[in-house]
This record gives structure tokens, sequence and C-alpha cells, in this order.
């Protein structure tokens, strides 16, 4: 046998199995029944993952957030205490510097006009 | 020509000297008495640069007038840095530590008032400083040395002395002229 008549032989047209267009026509027709929207399980769990991830993302991002605003509120409040002790030991130092300036006794003072 | 090298190397070291305190600028270098905090009782250490200033400022409530008048003195300010020793025996800190602070307020620093009283208990000591910035005051220093108390309060630009002392009702210091 040559290959020409191999060849022939393996091309040549055959009638499908009994019984082949309507399992096609019936699968078709469950398919069209079932909706565009249907999807497979696999599919639908793939889904669901990444919208787990997704949710989980955000979450993360969310809690960072507040943290970052929380450690911020904590720095500004500490902050501002800080400043208050600063400016009030500056002046009771003053009014200190003042008394000792004002008091009757021995202490040597040595006065400036401030600019 | 050893003695025409002896004279540049003064001349650079005389030129160097006021440049080297014009660039320190109103803020002073207070880590050298840093050692004195696991000596003292009580200890209060404020450092607070321009950014924690305006932090800060975003904190501090404008409710009554107390806060609208640090409000006012934070506008301006570029840093506020406090240190406070307090101590259970006389003499924990020495003559250095308060030198290792005076020494720094030469140059566009200038005393303003210096209370000086020898006791029984020690020296009491009272100085203050200001920074000048041409006509107007750049910064401030405080120094008190008291036998169980050493306090150096450095406030960077400008400051208005009244305001500061009013914040707690006090009167500000005299305006009279040097002795």
């Amino acid at each position: 046998m040559t290959l020409d008549d191999e060849l022939r032989r393996a091309l040549e047209p055959k009638a499908p199995p009994d019984g082949f267009a309507d399992r096609v026509l019936a699968r078709i027709a469950s398919s069209t029944a079932a909706g565009p929207g249907s999807r497979s399980p696999h599919v639908r769990s793939r889904l669901i993952r990444a919208l787990a991830v997704a949710a989980a993302l955000v979450l993360t991002a969310a809690a960072t957030s507040y943290y970052r605003y929380q450690l911020v509120q904590l720095e500004g409040e500490r902050a501002a205490r800080e400043v208050r002790v600063a400016l009030t030991i500056a002046s009771e130092k003053l009014a200190l510097a003042a008394r000792r300036v004002n008091r009757n006794d021995d202490t040597k003072v040595s006065i400036r006009e401030a600019p | 020509m050893r003695t025409w090298m002896r004279g540049v190397l003064c001349c650079a070291v005389l030129m160097w000297m006021p440049v080297h305190a014009w660039a320190q600028g109103p803020r002073l270098q207070l880590d050298k008495l840093t050692r004195l905090a696991s000596q003292a009782s009580e200890v209060t250490d404020i450092a607070l640069d321009p950014a924690m200033l305006q932090l800060a400022g975003n904190f501090v409530s404008a409710q009554n007038d107390d806060s609208r008048a640090i409000k006012e003195l934070l506008g301006s300010l570029k840093g506020v840095y406090v240190k406070t020793y307090q101590f259970d025996r006389d003499g924990a800190y020495t003559a250095a530590d308060v030198e290792s602070v005076r020494g720094q307020l030469t140059g566009n620093w200038t005393r303003l008032v210096a209370t000086e009283s020898k006791k029984e208990q020690g020296r009491e000591l009272v100085e203050i400083y200001s920074w000048r910035e041409g006509e107007r005051m750049g910064g401030l220093a405080i120094l008190v040395a008291e036998p169980r108390e050493l306090t150096v309060v450095n406030i960077v630009g400008p400051i208005d002395l009244t305001r500061l002392a009013a914040l707690r009702g006090q009167l500000g210091i005299p305006n009279v002229p040097i002795k």
C-alpha cells in the first residue's frame, strides 16, 4: 500500500455515528436553557476566592490607614501636651527671674533691654 | 617660617570660631546633659522640632485663652527644647555641666538677665539670653541652676517674652537698662 492510498483512505468521507446529530442538538438545547449567567462549580469557587482576597485586601488597607490615623492622633496629642509643659516651664522660669530681680537680698543682678 | 605658620593657624582658628557659633544658630546642643538623667529623681526632656510643633498646633484647641496664646506662639516657632533635672541631693551636677551650655551662649546670643546668689545650700543662677537676628529676637535660652535643679530652656524662632510670661499670668522681665 502506497502513501497515496493510505491518505485517500484516511480522508475519505465517513458518516457520523448513529444519533450524533441528536446528541449535539440536545446539548445545545440544554446549555441555552441554563442561561448565560450560569457558572460551573469550578468557576464559581474561583470567583468566591477572588472576592475573598479582594475583601481581605480592602480590610487590611482600611485597618492600616486607621492604625496610621491613630498613631498621628497620639503623636499630635503628645506633642500638644509637651508644648504646654515646655512653655509652662519657660514661663515659670521667666517669672522666677523676675522674682529674683525684685528680691531685696545680696543677689547679683544684671539686666539688659530686650531687642 | 614656623612663626608665619603659627600666625596663619591662629587667624584660621579665630576666623572659624565666630562662623561656627553663627552656623550653630539659636539651637543649643544639650546632649552633654543627658548623662544627668541617671542621677536625677525627676527628668523632663522635651524636644519639639518644626514638624512636631506644627503637629502640636493642630491639636491645641483654641477654646480658652491659654490655648489661644499657645497657638499664637507656636505659629512662629521653629523648635522648643527643654531639659529639667531635679535631684534628691545637692551637687549632683557640676559646674562643667552648666558651662557646657553657657559656653554656647556667645556670638549672636545676648544676655538679658543674670541673677546669681550664693546661699548656704549652694549657688543659685538664673540667666536669660536672646538670639539676635538684626533688630528682633530669633531665639531664647533660659538657664536655671539651683542646688537641686538644673533647667535649660531653648526656644528657636521669634518669640515675644511678654506673651510667653503672660501664659501663666506672670509678669515679664522688667525692661530696665543694664546696670
